[in-house]
């Protein structure tokens, strides 16, 4: 669920060319640092959740930021 | 300054970009400045406050005219960028046409990414720190639009951003020009972004009582030279002018709109606001202005004000300008349009003079209805555009601080 919310963001607003491998790592998928830091925020504010520096790194890969974000009990709404 | 006797080489204006508040295109805000159609609206930014009205950019697509890196960039910066652009695809200088280590940048702001700073400082204030947007400082800070723009189009030239308020975009110009003058440069993108209709500057503004108060027509509000004029309307957008030198434009077959003939640049040393008196500094830009150029002010034959419509700032540079000038030269402030521009008033008053030099037109100055009994006579070009060869023209910008600067243009 989480993994098609972040790969939406990610060809979106940060123009991740699709079809976005989920277990690919940030930084293989050439979000670079800037991008990386604006996606926590956004992920903080949509979700009113806290993401530290070393939850979210270039090496995180999609899918263990989707498993992170359903571990905090991040909630989709419609 | 350079000697008079040593060669100088000509520098000729061959495009312009303009994001302006009666047009997101140099065609659409040129025809607005000849109509004499006054940008000024009620601005819901504003709602509420003691003035709530501006001459606000609308129909700006800042993704469509920045592509997808818009979501980095303050208004000040989708506004400059959008503008070089336009200007670099007008100049058709493209890839390969030019050497990128030899494009320069300079761009002048007044204030810089102020709408990045209100807002996250209202997050930080409610929601605490963790709320602050990492993308905060390389938004807001105010270098980042010149560094956007030669980012954006891959220039390695130097790129410089120059502060000097109201003065801004037009000291830009004669910094691009002496970079050109010197060789540092081939080509220079110069001008000038603002993007500061904002709660917090308009009320700041309005706290100094300077903005007008025509609340019931804000159409009405921004009134240069008239007699009845009661201060400016804040303004936003860029103009980004291409420069580059004459024998370089003609090998490529381009003329270019106009001559960029010479620069003048001084300071009032008088007062934090209010203008010398006198307009000593106005003078002393003016008279350094035309040596630059080696023209003579009975050459000239259009002046296009700074005039903002306050009452103190427009009678110091009519009498300026009558005692330069006589009461012969066409005066036009296309601010009676456009509004107060801020740091992006001077490239798009110095874009608006260069078309009048290429096209022998001269906007008149909107909401011009009667002269103020207390001010020389001066020729102001008001009610229609006026049909007329302009050989050389002058465009006076002067900020806070008593910063003053003046560019002078003439035939390409």
């Amino acid at each position: 669920m989480f993994v098609h919310y972040l790969s939406d963001i990610l060809a979106g607003t940060y123009k991740v060319p699709a079809p976005i491998d989920p277990d690919r790592s940030f930084q293989q998928l050439e979000v670079d640092s800037l991008s990386l830091a604006e996606l926590g925020a956004q992920l903080e504010d949509e979700f009113g959740i806290t993401i530290e520096e070393e939850e979210l790194t270039p090496a995180t890969t999609v899918t263990a930021l989707a498993e992170f974000l359903q571990a905090r009990g991040a909630v989709l709404t419609a | 300054m350079t000697a008079p006797s040593q060669h100088r080489p000509g520098v000729v204006v061959t495009g312009i970009g303009m994001v302006t508040p009666v047009g997101v295109t140099t065609g659409e805000a040129w025809k607005a400045a000849c109509a004499g159609l006054p940008g000024a609206t009620d601005d819901p930014r504003l709602a509420g406050l003691g003035v709530s009205f501006s001459c606000a950019v609308t129909g700006f697509d800042a993704e469509q005219a920045c592509g997808g890196e818009a979501r980095r960039m303050d208004p000040f910066t989708q506004f400059a960028v959008a503008a070089a652009r336009a200007a670099v695809a007008d100049a058709a200088v493209t890839d390969g046409s030019w050497d990128p280590s030899r494009v320069g940048v300079v761009l002048g702001t007044a204030v810089g990414g102020q709408q990045t700073w209100e807002e996250q400082g209202r997050r930080m204030a409610v929601r605490g720190p963790r709320a602050v947007n990492p993308l905060t400082v390389p938004k807001a800070i105010g270098n980042i639009a010149a560094g956007t723009v030669a980012l954006d189009l891959g220039l390695h030239g130097p790129s410089l951003s120059v502060s000097t308020a109201c003065a801004s975009g037009t000291t830009a110009l004669g910094v691009a020009l002496d970079l050109l003058r010197a060789g540092r440069c081939d080509v220079v993108l110069a001008g000038g972004t603002e993007a500061t209709v904002t709660p917090l500057v308009a009320t700041a503004f309005d706290r100094l009582k300077a903005l007008s108060r025509h609340g019931d027509e804000p159409a009405r509000a921004s009134r240069p030279f008239d007699a009845r004029r009661g201060g400016f309307v804040l303004g936003e957008g860029a103009a980004v002018l291409v420069l580059e030198r004459a024998e370089d434009a003609r090998s490529r077959g381009r003329c270019g709109y106009a001559r960029l003939l010479g620069y003048g640049a001084s300071s009032d040393s008088h007062h934090l606001t209010a203008p010398d008196p006198e307009g000593r500094g106005a003078r002393l830009a003016l008279r350094q202005a035309l040596s630059d150029a080696r023209v003579r002010a009975s050459d000239v034959s259009l002046v296009n004000a700074h005039a903002t419509g306050t009452p103190q700032g427009d009678a110091v540079e009519a009498r300026v300008i009558a005692g330069m000038f006589g009461p012969k030269v066409a005066v036009t402030s296309t601010k009676g349009v456009t509004g107060h521009m801020l740091g992006a008033a001077g490239a798009v008053e110095a874009a608006f003079t260069a078309l009048s030099v290429d096209q022998g037109v001269i906007p008149p100055t909107a909401n011009f209805e009667a002269p103020d009994a207390d001010l020389p006579e001066i020729d102001i070009v008001h009610g229609a555009p006026r049909h007329t060869p302009v050989s050389v023209a002058v465009s006076n910008s002067f900020g806070f601080g008593g910063q003053n600067a003046v560019v002078v243009l003439g035939s390409a």
